[in-house]
């Protein structure tokens, strides 16, 4: 089988689905940045899970 | 009188155990229904016909000699096509990749074939485990898709070509073609099943899964894969507590939903006790660190090979290998950090719980022009690495498959196999087959 895709993409396919991606990877770093930075090295959200 | 296709793997074991039929037998008969509806599925990427038959002899030749080499004694299975079985190419769907057979069995091939399982051949997936789609159709109607990364493999044990495969998750590559074929996926708790010689997609978030037609055959591979026998339930007495998310798991169509409806009333009047659950807030986190981390661990993989031949890359794959390539090194840390947190919140909340249970998909099978669905049901929980099956659980309007989603702590497989067999001792959707017929879909 080939590594092309059975179902091709047109430029226009290609580009929508591009801005999907980046738009989803945005949204993504955006909530996990809003995570506060812990100053403990060993940080509260993970005591007790060892 | 039922046809050698028809069957589970226990029934087919127990046949061959009791000589009722041979496994080369078997395997001819599973081998002539390939030959009838391969040619319109295409879950296949590479038929080892005259190598399974050779198997199976072999298996009879122990038979007549009164040796059993396990469980699965003679029984026929498939195997994703990135997972290494040995003399035969790993490709990954791709050939992008090496075409060099491989020297071994991948650990969870090699546990199956201790166990006596005859190797049928490889299954069609999407290229490396990502978008673009696979070949094959969805059995129960060839104009949508069958899911993916682990299309072949749920299509096949859907069409009846044999009755279990191997297939591998990393967002929802289990689950999501597994309900939409109508069958059983199962993706075990992250690290219960060794991954070594399965082609990574984003090392810590692969899981080897499992897909079948019921449950007893699903915690029966399992009970191989692991090595630790058979998954019965720890504590099968216990009370049965299913919760259900207050939100972030709503399906797209409103009559679609009535079966989700319906598989929580038939649990109830089984017994379960139903209660709502809150979702963590840090579910949406969780998912979103698990694109993070599977695109960047993608990413990864990929950048050597993507450097030279990034022009032969298939479209969704380049474009989620470019996206990958772009985060940066602290996000990537970050996200790993957080997905670790908001694992634990969810394990808090699966704590009381025997499982939780969701739709397993937003919808059922799109179109297969250009898609294999939708995992955000799935993603979540193979970022947390909790372990979770889905069940086929009704038919859409369309009339194609809907699945539930059960969803346990970190080692409690024993669960979701308790509340599945609950579930199919009161239910028949697993009993259901794809209207399969000769020639085009």
């Amino acid at each position: 089988m080939s590594a092309k895709s059975p179902y091709p993409m047109t430029p226009e396919e290609v580009a929508s689905y591009r801005a999907a991606v980046e738009a989803l990877v945005a949204e993504c770093l955006a909530l996990i940045r809003d995570y506060p930075v812990e100053r403990d090295a060993d940080p509260v959200s993970e005591r007790g899970q060892r | 009188m039922t046809q050698p296709y028809e069957w589970s793997v226990a029934e087919a074991a127990e046949r061959i155990r009791d000589k009722r039929i041979s496994s080369r037998g078997y395997v001819q008969a599973l081998l002539a229904r390939i030959r009838d509806y391969e040619p319109s599925l295409h879950a296949w990427a590479h038929l080892a016909g005259d190598w399974a038959e050779a198997q199976a002899s072999q298996c009879d030749e122990d038979t007549v000699r009164g040796v059993s080499r396990g469980p699965l004694h003679g029984v026929a299975v498939a195997i994703k096509d990135n997972y290494d079985v040995i003399d035969l190419p790993t490709r990954g769907g791709s050939d992008l990749s090496d075409d060099k057979p491989a020297a071994a069995d991948a650990v969870a091939v090699a546990r199956l074939r201790r166990a006596g399982a005859v190797v049928l051949g490889k299954t069609a997936m999407t290229p490396f485990a990502a978008m673009d789609p696979a070949p094959t159709r969805n059995p129960w109607n060839g104009d949508h898709t069958p899911g993916g990364s682990s299309s072949g493999s749920a299509a096949a044990v859907g069409a009846q070509m044999c009755a279990a495969a191997l297939g591998s998750q990393t967002a929802g590559s289990v689950l999501r073609p597994a309900a939409y074929c109508g069958v059983v996926g199962l993706k075990p708790t992250y690290d219960a099943v060794s991954r070594q010689g399965l082609m990574a997609c984003a090392w810590s978030m692969d899981h080897v899964g499992v897909i079948a037609r019921d449950v007893d055959d699903a915690a029966l591979l399992f009970g191989v894969l692991t090595g630790a026998g058979p998954a019965d339930s720890k504590d099968s007495d216990g009370q049965i507590t299913v919760g259900i998310p207050d939100r972030g798991f709503d399906i797209s169509d409103a009559s679609d939903a009535e079966a989700f409806v319906g598989a929580v009333d038939v649990l109830a009047k089984a017994g379960a006790k139903i209660v709502s659950v809150e979702v963590p807030d840090g579910l949406q986190s969780l998912a979103s660190a698990g694109i993070l981390v599977m695109y960047a661990e993608l990413a990864a993989f990929h950048r050597d090979l993507y450097s030279r031949r990034a022009s032969e890359y298939p479209p969704r794959l380049r474009v989620l290998v470019e996206a990958g390539l772009s985060i940066a090194a602290p996000d990537y840390v970050n996200a790993l950090r957080v997905r670790h947190h908001a694992a634990g919140e969810l394990s808090s909340a699966l704590a009381g719980l025997t499982v939780l249970l969701t739709p397993t998909t937003t919808s059922p099978a799109p179109s297969r022009q250009g898609s294999t669905g939708d995992w955000r049901f799935n993603l979540p929980f193979s970022a947390s690495g909790h372990p979770a099956i889905t069940l086929s659980c009704g038919f859409a309007k369309n009339g194609l498959p809907l699945g539930i989603q059960a969803v346990a702590s970190h080692g409690r497989e024993d669960f979701l196999f308790k509340v599945g067999r609950l579930f199919q001792q009161h239910s028949d959707w697993h009993k259901r087959r794809a209207p399969m017929k000769a020639g085009p879909i």
